[in-house]
């Protein structure tokens, strides 16, 4: 996932109208209704006769006549709904996920599952072989096939789409070929290790409607082959969403599903517990404990994005010495704030890589303040003035206070500088800050992607970091496709970058959900919500 | 004999309450207002259940005392509140004082500039304002002042319309005082009540936008505790600790309050025509 993609609220779209209807011409819905009725006896013939009649007169007889849409309320809007610009993992990969299908899906905990592609095999180290599902129609009736997925794949590779899709730069892939109708080869300029992991985020749209389409129009109005078929966007208020009757794995057993945009979480809480909203996304520690409720419970996860405050190399200077850096983690008491602002809910980083891919024998650094003071005393660098930013999102305040005045304590002159949400994003693109900020990292689970963020000439690198021998550590990793050898210099890397400090270690961001009492669902780690895999209970 | 104007003696009083207690901050606050004590957040007022006879009114989401807040926020408010009242006051009374006075094409200019400055959403102005040239004291207090000068401008203008055909102001300029000194001298101190009563709206009204502004995180140094940025910081907590946002809307809202009770009194005091 692309690195600077994070839970919070983003830019607004550039989008001028307010709302799109689709107009799906293909609703092959009502036909297939009556083979379902149940089976029923003699005796119950009378009530059937009626209740046959309420059959005929319901949309779809799979889901219950009175299902309420499900409603997941976010702290903010979808900005577009193409395919291949998905700019945060929620809202709008989630939705992009549910209307679009990809050729491998990414479960839970990292592993590679099928979807539009049957089976893949790696024909030679640089060609990868794809075998694709047979008889999968996009929403707009447009057949699924390989000159599909060859249209869709060098869309991205154009501007303004290789913006966001990280295909082609992330796999280094060099050309997508169409063998036969069902079978499409990869063909990269290296071997590469990350292909499934990047297949994983991208989305195969309807190709005669991506290319016959005004951009604007395809953004506001996606057609995908996904399980869910797309109704409507109000711009700054709801998707809506239809579960899609002739998907290939079954429509999903949740009919509707709306998303909202509730920036207020004292509102998404609230409506959690009046029941008018099912998935309240983005509740904070503070606040978990107010949203149960007979109508909702309360589930939190360890996520995979890791909060840092980012040490800016290109700044001043006290921060290009490691010891500066690393006397700045010593000097932070992370378990305390874990305790504290974040309820206990969470653990202190671990490493740059994610569990469980990490090396267990890295340790957070301890909280010492002798020792932090000591080491900016052999760096000659005591109390300088250093810039502590923050942007609006939640909580960022309150750490950023936090980790001020454990500055202060070891002699630091921190200075609070708030930044409006855009301004941030565009100061960390520039790498424009000169020292410290609060960030959080991807939620990623692979560790060759996880590193990479770090080389020097990576897009998404904030902070400046640049070292020639940690370059060259990831770059020889991710061509390497011995396992055993790959898994010695990521690690290599690993150690390495931890040692070298370029932020301030935090914790992995627990994210936590407010569901309904009436869903049944499994919230996953990295902020997407697979709605097509929930139920309702009972 | 006027009767004794009860509200004018409170406004007096709360005013007065404000400005000791900002005065002596450093003294009466219990502790620093930037101490964090983590351990110790979200602790409620010493009267309720689990709270802490050493945090009188709690603490906040990351441990502070609130009552030394409230304490030290009364220092920006007050301060950014009148400087802000007099800058525009300053800015106004000139303005409205050559409006007046000149009339003709100098009116024109002065009233075209009041009409857009009043048709513009103010606070929307502010957060353009500060967010191009970066926030601080100075600045927030300059684009107050741009948000009360038109009160004083207005005005003074009207009054001296009025005035400049007083027969006293006619007879200065027959024996050929020079015109500043007509202005000064002359004009000037027979506007100095309306001045003095939109002076103290406009402190109220300066003091609000302040908070509204750091409630919006736009404008004074966000360590630099201050009232407005302290209900921002309370809002998420309003349903499980309640005092955070609770005591700096309170310490507005009586502020404010005790400045427009005195604007309303000197108003009625200072009118000739309401003399019983």
């Amino acid at each position: 996932m692309k690195e600077r993609k994070h839970p919070f609220r983003l830019a607004v779209s550039d989008l001028g109208t307010s709302a799109f209807v689709a107009g799906h011409p293909h609703h092959k819905t009502r036909d297939a209704q009556m083979t379902t009725a149940p089976m029923m006896n003699r005796r119950q013939i009378g009530q059937g006769a009626a209740a046959l009649a309420v059959l005929l007169a319901m949309p779809r007889s799979g889901y219950a006549a009175d299902a309420k849409p499900v409603i997941i309320a976010s702290e903010e809007d979808v900005s577009t709904l193409d395919p291949h610009l998905i700019r945060n993992n929620h809202p709008i990969g989630t939705v992009v996920w549910s209307v679009f299908d990809s050729l491998v899906r990414r479960n839970a905990d990292g592993s590679h599952e099928p979807r539009l592609a049957l089976s893949w095999e790696q024909a030679e180290p640089t060609r990868w072989r794809f075998k694709l599902r047979p008889d999968v129609m996009f929403h707009n009736g447009e057949n699924f096939d390989a000159a599909a997925v060859v249209f869709n794949f060098n869309r991205m590779n154009v501007s303004p789409y290789n913006a966001e899709s990280q295909l082609w730069p992330g796999t280094n892939l060099k050309a997508v070929v169409a063998v036969d109708p069902m079978t499409v080869d990869l063909v990269t300029a290296e071997p590469t290790i990350n292909m499934l992991y990047w297949l994983e985020e991208a989305f195969v749209g309807a190709p005669k409607y991506l290319k016959d389409t005004a951009p604007e129009v395809v953004s506001a109005n996606p057609i995908g082959s996904g399980p869910y078929r797309f109704v409507s966007w109000k711009q700054g208020d709801r998707v809506t969403l239809t579960a899609n009757p002739t998907y290939w794995n079954g429509a999903p057993p949740i009919k509707d599903v709306v998303f909202r945009d509730i920036p207020e979480l004292s509102s998404r809480i609230n409506e959690l517990k009046a029941g008018s909203v099912d998935v309240a996304v983005g509740l904070t520690p503070d606040t978990a404990g107010g949203a149960k409720s007979p109508n909702s419970k309360v589930v939190a996860v360890n996520s995979l994005r890791k909060m840092h405050m980012g040490i800016s190399f290109t700044g001043i200077a006290p921060l290009k010495d490691k010891r500066v850096r690393q006397a700045l983690n010593h000097a932070v008491d992370v378990q305390t704030m874990i305790d504290t602002l974040q309820g206990g809910m969470t653990k202190p980083l671990l490493s740059l890589v994610n569990p469980p891919n990490n090396d267990p024998s890295l340790k957070p650094f301890a909280y010492d303040v002798e020792k932090a003071k000591s080491l900016l005393k052999a760096a000659g660098q005591e109390g300088f003035e250093l810039q502590v930013a923050y942007g609006r999102y939640p909580g960022a305040k309150e750490v950023s206070e936090t980790v001020a005045s454990y500055l202060e304590a070891i002699g630091l002159k921190p200075k609070l500088e708030a930044y409006e949400t855009g301004r941030f994003e565009e100061m960390l693109k520039q790498k424009a800050f000169t020292g410290i900020y609060y960030y959080g990292w991807a939620s990623l689970i692979n560790p060759s992607v996880e590193l990479v963020i770090l080389t020097s000439d990576a897009v998404d690198n904030s902070n400046g970091y640049n070292n020639p021998e940690y370059d060259k550590l990831v770059k020889t990793a991710s061509v390497t496709l011995d396992e055993a050898k790959r898994k010695a210099i990521l690690k290599q890397a690993e150690d390495f970058i931890w040692d070298e400090c370029p932020w301030v270690y935090l914790w992995y961001l627990p994210a936590i959900y407010g569901l309904s009492t009436r869903l049944d669902y499994a919230v996953r780690p990295d902020e997407y919500i697979e709605i097509y895999r929930a139920k309702l209970a009972g | 004999m006027r009767p004794v104007p009860w509200l004018g003696v409170l406004g007096s009083l709360l005013i007065a309450v404000a400005v000791a207690v900002a005065v002596t901050a450093p003294w009466i606050a219990p502790a620093k207002p930037t101490q964090l004590d983590l351990r110790a957040r979200l602790a409620p007022p010493a009267w309720v259940d689990g709270g802490k006879s050493n945090h009188l009114l709690g603490t906040d989401n990351v441990g502070r005392d609130v009552l030394s807040r409230v304490i030290w926020g009364s220092r920006i408010s007050l301060t950014v509140g009148t400087a802000a009242a007099l800058l525009g006051m300053l800015l106004g009374s000139t303005l409205g004082l050559l409006a007046g006075y000149f009339r003709g094409g100098v009116d024109a200019v002065i009233s075209w500039l009041i009409n857009v400055q009043l048709a513009f959403p103010f606070t929307l102005l502010a957060i353009f304002l500060l967010g191009t040239v970066g926030g601080g004291f100075a600045a927030v207090v300059v684009v107050l002042a741009l948000a009360t000068w038109v009160n004083y401008a207005r005005i003074v203008r009207g009054q001296v319309l009025a005035i400049r055909e007083r027969d006293y102001v006619l007879a200065a300029r027959a024996v050929g005082v020079p015109t500043g000194r007509t202005l000064l001298r002359y004009i000037l101190p027979n506007t100095a009540a309306p001045i003095v009563v939109v002076a103290s709206f406009s402190t109220a009204q300066a003091i609000l936008t302040q908070a509204a502004l750091s409630f919006l995180g736009v404008g004074i140094d966000p360590s630099v505790p201050s009232w407005g940025a302290m209900l921002d910081e309370g809002r998420n907590y309003l349903q499980s600790a309640w005092w955070i946002a609770v005591f700096p809307g309170l310490a507005i809202a009586l502020t404010v309050l005790g400045v427009n009770l005195l604007g309303d009194w000197l108003r009625d005091w200072l009118d000739p025509k309401s003399a019983a």
